[in-house]
């Protein structure tokens, strides 16, 4: 059976919700999945990932010197992991840090990658993703000694799938100097969940008038366990930081459900988020281009219907305790 | 010290692509300059006005068209330009290695400045293969830049607005974000200077470069085909608030 690598990251020492989906559907490729690990302490996510499929978690250590912190060492051990275990395929969620750490990983090596795939095809060497912003869809093949892959989250299931877990250390030589040193970091200015990791987006336009009424989606998304977007309007007009933009030139996000409060949907925003399983607009004007592309749409007030679902969803979890 | 801008022309972002035979769109559209691009050229130019005898020089690999996109390069302050000249497009592998063979046949460059993804493909790839070619470190999606001497200190915003500042030294590929400044328009006297600056062409086929390891395919595309059919939820607004918790229960499954 074909080996596979399969780069896990974990931002708050917890694999991505999207991990399990993505290991479901890569075991049903026929590959067995091996993680590289590069840090020390476990947290017990490896066997929860077993039970979707992994195969085996590989702990790289690199002959006493530290383990690698920044994206470019981060990249070169698995690189380096890759060509000293002979497994010529990778893959990894195409969040924004999986992104970074596939283009750094298939550079190092010189493979061609495949962004954001929603189907992977071994036997073919083919990959389904999308191009000219999600205006089209493109069957791409790659060839070359590696090949690597960023899997679009939320596209696929997570399906339970025990199997007993293997562990193996591999042991590296050390990493020559990074060339890139951190030299100052500041915390998010968003409170909120990763975009991409979440399940349910809800994000605000120019119906939302100013930034303080952002609120209103930040109460409703902590019932929600949902992170918060905005379109182009929202952030050009300095109501809420760049980082929530979602659309063409913003982030790409395919979460199960995205709520569009008060946008109008052009076409531009809608290349970063028409591959939501559902969409719901909130939105006065029945004309808007979001209605016509949307699953459900209600013309009601986004500022009565947004406050009632924050208090229904309340009840309603009351209701199941 | 020469500071290189790889830019890349890309379909307008509101132009509707229409498919032609099995792989390739039809050309009858309106083309820029890639989004990010502009920024990766500002901010280029503004640090090259702060060093005597800097100059920017905007690179792009494109069909004969793409001397528009690199006209308006020069009128934004590149002092001048050179085009890989292509009819056909080309994977990340092939572009990083054609980009750079283009700089070295123009000189060592100190910086390279690329946007942060093209629009079109949206790959985020052509940075992090130039820097491998090149052995230099990169940063990508720059929100701050500044040059002090031999080296640079790059702000990056991640996940969530997660800022790291990172220190590289010279010479070093950044890849420009949007945050990184405001792109302006030129004005029409920039537009008029940049028609005498010197833009060089070169065929692709002259680069004459060595096979990859790998590379890309585009088989085949198809338009993005929309399913949905909308439903309107209509009542009063606490009617739609139950209406929505029950689809997100039910069929979303998310709650």
């Amino acid at each position: 059976m074909k080996r596979a690598a399969v780069f896990i990251e974990q931002g708050n020492n917890r694999p991505n919700h999207g991990d399990f989906g993505m290991i479901s559907y890569l075991r049903q490729l026929g590959c067995q999945l091996y993680a590289f690990v590069l840090n020390q302490t476990s947290t017990g996510w490896e066997k929860k990932l077993a039970d979707y499929g992994l195969n085996r978690v590989v702990t790289l250590s690199f002959g006493g010197a530290p383990r690698p912190k920044t994206p470019e060492l981060k990249a070169q051990a698995v690189a380096r992991a890759m060509e000293t275990m002979g497994i010529p395929i990778l893959f990894a969620l195409a969040t924004l840090p999986g992104k970074e750490l596939l283009a750094r990983v298939a550079a190092e090596l010189e493979a061609p990658l495949l962004m954001d795939c929603t189907a992977v095809d071994l036997k073919a060497k083919t990959a389904t993703t999308s191009l000219y912003s999600g205006k089209t869809q493109a069957v791409i093949q790659v060839e070359g000694n590696h090949l690597v892959f960023g899997i679009r989250p939320h596209c696929h299931k997570p399906i339970k799938q025990p199997l007993a877990l293997e562990t193996e250390q591999l042991r590296l030589p050390p990493l020559p100097g990074g060339r890139m040193e951190l030299v100052a970091s500041q915390a998010g200015i968003l409170p909120h969940m990763d975009l991409n990791e979440a399940e349910v987006i809800l994000s605000g336009g120019r119906g939302l008038e100013n930034g303080d009424n952002f609120d209103i989606l930040r109460q409703c998304a902590k019932e929600l366990n949902a992170g918060v977007g905005a379109s182009r309007v929202a952030v050009d007009k300095g109501w809420v930081p760049y980082a929530m933009q979602i659309g063409q030139t913003g982030l790409k996000v395919s979460p199960v459900v995205y709520i569009a409060c008060g946008i109008s949907g052009s076409v531009q925003h809608f290349a970063g988020m028409k591959t939501a399983k559902i969409i719901i607009a909130v939105n006065k004007d029945p004309d808007a281009a979001i209605v016509k592309k949307s699953d459900y749409f209600t013309t009601n007030d986004l500022f009565e219907v947004i406050p009632l679902l924050t208090q229904a969803l309340k009840t309603f979890r009351k209701n199941r305790e | 010290m020469k500071i290189y801008v790889c830019v890349k022309q890309v379909p307008d972002s509101a132009a509707s692509i229409r498919i032609r035979g099995e792989n390739r769109i039809h050309e009858d559209l309106t083309f820029v300059m890639n989004p990010c691009d502009e920024h990766a050229l500002t901010e280029a130019v503004v640090i090259s006005e702060t060093f005597k005898g800097c100059e920017t020089i905007a690179v792009c690999l494109g069909r004969p068209r793409a001397r528009e996109t690199l006209m308006s390069a020069m009128a934004m302050g590149a002092n001048r330009s050179i085009l890989i000249e292509s009819e056909t497009d080309h994977d990340s592998i092939t572009t990083a290695r054609a980009l750079k063979k283009a700089i070295d046949l123009d000189g060592t460059p100190d910086l390279i400045f690329t946007g942060k993804e093209a629009m079109d493909t949206g790959g985020m790839q052509t940075m992090f293969r130039l820097a491998a070619l090149y052995r230099m470190p990169v940063v990508t999606n720059a929100v701050d830049v500044r040059v002090d001497g031999k080296e640079v200190l790059v702000t990056s915003e991640a996940e969530q607005g997660v800022r790291c500042t990172w220190k590289m030294k010279l010479p070093c590929v950044v890849s420009a974000g949007k945050g990184l400044n405001s792109p302006g328009y030129p004005t029409l006297r920039q537009i008029m200077t940049a028609r005498k600056k010197k833009m060089e062409i070169i065929a692709f086929g002259d680069l004459d470069l060595e096979k990859p390891m790998g590379g890309a395919t585009l088989l085949k595309l198809e338009p993005w085909v929309e399913k949905r059919e909308a439903t309107w939820l209509q009542g009063a607004s606490s009617e739609i608030a139950d209406q929505l918790v029950t689809i997100l229960h039910h069929r979303a499954k998310v709650i």
